[in-house]
């Protein structure tokens, strides 16, 4: 399945969706992660016909899909809601998609017991949907949707109505189930964490783009924008500029892993890669120990390095004793340093402007 | 103990009014002082259910109209309701006004108005007439009923089907109409019990030559036949007695469809 220069414009207003593209391999599951109203359920609908692209392509196997009807297409969908159909029991509803294509009446019984059984609801067919609990619901609504045997699974946020601990428990029948069965797999999400764990790559949409199409670690590691690092909750975001491979920051310099042209950038560290080191370290920078909170498993601690107006976040390992007011050296490794362009409003959310950054460093 | 006087007193209440009429369809003779008839008599039962009365065929009349009339109020009411129960258009408030006008304006006032044009083209004096003119009155409240309904009704259950490989017509099939179903046949009911007991538009549209069975009722009611005209009132309530149970049987336990209706 892939998807070309996908735009969906509603009225005369900024398009949902913006120019997505999305290639996805075969028996992959791909979340696509985004916060709410950024065009993740559109994008969703667009690929499985039941909504009409303003502009772009959906191709299955390299053939061009537009045009052909939802249920023409070998997709199968699950929504938010389980959305089983009220008048019909349980085996009814998943075995609905096989009576629509006039599979035969014994073929359709073994295969809704062979779905429920994979959704762990073995015998459930003569049951009310109505005396189902919502985790059941939704396994129901897997299986009708796994039952008809799709080329392409879409998922649109079918965990987020569940509570919490039963959410991470589907998410793992899921990933078993998508693991087991070996279908493609779109997942609409906007929790970071359920994409994490769920997903082969995760494509991250903000205000209608796909900002970053990429395996999960290279969110944390190497994220694409600002806005990107922002949506993975990096706190640690320093403006300033570059100099042969140099970051020039209000704090002092890093150095850089990776070759980045010279201008100016924003430095992103996650706040888990920020070393304390002793004051003899050669690239250590001074820094006072604003905020401490133990949080049991981690301290996670806000330093203000010295004659900056930064704030470097950090956590380390609980034993470590540090209070407000103390005195602590830090060293930001190079291989965890990240660069991402400036946003274009200017450098981010007021901090030092990278000149004054570099007269301060020359 | 207090509910099951209050359902008695409810129930009595509503049989009471039958009473004089199951009396007086046996009565030959019941003038005013006398309590109970003084004469008995079959011959009002007898002229009913007798084919050489006009009523068989007051019957079929009476049938064929409501039935029609139910179904094809239904089916605009279906189209027209899920329009205004789902969407939002331009002029939506006009269609719902525009709807609700013949609930308003008196029978009469349109009948009068509708006949020359009846008459125009062909339709006066006809069955299909009446089942035209009792479209009038009918459709407002079928579409009214159904848009409560659509407003109730979720279509990603319509998405829902179509991504599971329904066509359009199979969503209509087994989603849309089984949801609305509930809903619809209360719909329906009403139409045939508005187009079964309706007696100006079928009087003037129907010019005398369409006998319906209040034409048949009144009639006998001015010629101060009170035993045929008893035991034909028997007969006029008894096929909706008999739609109402059916329709409360069959609706009870789809809950549904109800709450869209109490919305009302």
């Amino acid at each position: 399945m892939s998807v070309h220069g996908l735009t969906k414009a509603f009225g005369t207003t900024a398009p949902t969706v913006d120019q997505v593209d999305l290639d996805v391999v075969p028996g992959d599951l791909v979340a696509l992660l985004g916060p709410s109203g950024c065009g993740k359920t559109t994008t969703l609908k667009l690929i499985a016909g039941l909504l009409e692209p303003t502009s772009g392509d959906v191709r299955f196997d390299r053939v061009s899909v537009l045009g052909v009807p939802p249920e023409r297409r070998s997709v199968a969908m699950v929504f938010q809601k389980p959305l089983l159909f009220p008048h019909m029991s349980v085996g009814d509803n998943v075995g609905f998609g096989l009576r629509m294509r006039g599979v035969g009446h014994a073929e359709v019984d073994r295969r809704v017991a062979e779905m429920l059984e994979l959704v762990q609801l073995p015998g459930m067919q003569t049951r009310r949907s109505s005396q189902l609990s919502g985790g059941q619901e939704q396994r129901v609504a897997l299986a009708r949707a796994l039952v008809i045997e799709p080329d392409l699974l879409l998922l649109d946020e079918p965990l987020s109505q569940l509570d919490a601990n039963l959410r991470v428990e589907m998410r793992d029948l899921v990933r078993s189930i998508q693991r087991a069965v070996a279908v493609t797999t779109l997942f609409v999400t906007h929790d970071q964490e359920e994409a994490v764990v769920l997903a082969d790559r995760i494509a991250l949409m903000l205000e209608g783009r796909v900002r970053q199409y990429d395996q999960a670690e290279a969110f944390y590691r190497r994220p694409a924008t600002l806005a990107v690092a922002r949506f993975f909750g990096s706190a640690n975001l320093f403006a300033g500029v570059v100099r042969d491979r140099r970051f020039l920051a209000t704090f002092g310099q890093v150095a850089l892993a990776e070759p980045v042209p010279d201008g100016p950038g924003v430095l992103v560290v996650r706040q888990e890669a920020v070393e304390v080191v002793s004051e003899a370290h050669p690239r250590a920078f001074p820094a006072r120990v604003g905020e401490a909170k133990y949080l049991g498993t981690h301290l996670r601690v806000k330093a203000q390095p010295d004659g900056s107006g930064d704030i470097v976040h950090l956590t380390v390992a609980p034993d470590y004793r540090l209070a407000p007011g103390d005195r602590i050296w830090l060293h930001l490794p190079p291989n965890a340093c990240h660069m991402v362009p400036e946003e274009e409003k200017g450098p981010a959310a007021g901090r030092a402007a990278p000149t004054e950054v570099g007269s301060l460093w020359r | 103990m207090s509910r099951t006087i209050g359902r008695g007193l409810l129930l009595l209440g509503l049989l009471i009014p039958l009473v004089p009429l199951v009396v007086g369809a046996a009565a030959a003779t019941w003038r005013y002082p006398a309590l109970v008839p003084t004469d008995w008599s079959l011959r009002g039962l007898r002229t009913v259910a007798s084919p050489a009365s006009d009523i068989p065929v007051g019957l079929l009349s009476s049938t064929t109209i409501a039935v029609s009339v139910a179904l094809i109020a239904s089916a605009i009411g279906l189209c027209a309701g899920r329009a205004l129960g789902l969407y939002t258009f331009r002029g939506k408030r006009v269609v719902q006004f525009l709807l609700l006008a013949p609930v308003i304006v008196p029978g009469l006032a349109v009948v009068l108005g509708i006949q020359i044009v009846f008459i125009r083209y062909g339709l006066a004096d006809r069955v299909v007439g009446v089942i035209v003119a009792h479209l009038i009155p009918t459709t407002p409240y079928v579409t009214l009923v159904m848009a409560s309904v659509y407003a109730n009704y979720d279509v990603s259950y319509e998405d829902q089907a179509r991504v599971l490989g329904a066509t359009p017509v199979q969503v209509l099939r087994s989603v849309t109409l089984p949801t609305v179903l509930p809903g619809l046949a209360v719909a329906a009911l009403f139409a045939f019990l508005i187009s079964w007991s309706e007696y100006v538009l079928a009087l003037l549209v129907g010019g005398g030559s369409v006998r319906t069975l209040p034409l048949l009722l009144f009639a006998y009611l001015a010629g101060n036949d009170t035993n045929v005209a008893a035991a034909l009132s028997l007969v006029i309530i008894f096929p909706p007695l008999v739609l109402v149970a059916a329709a409360s049987r069959f609706l009870s336990g789809e809950q549904g469809a109800l709450v869209g209706f109490s919305r009302l």
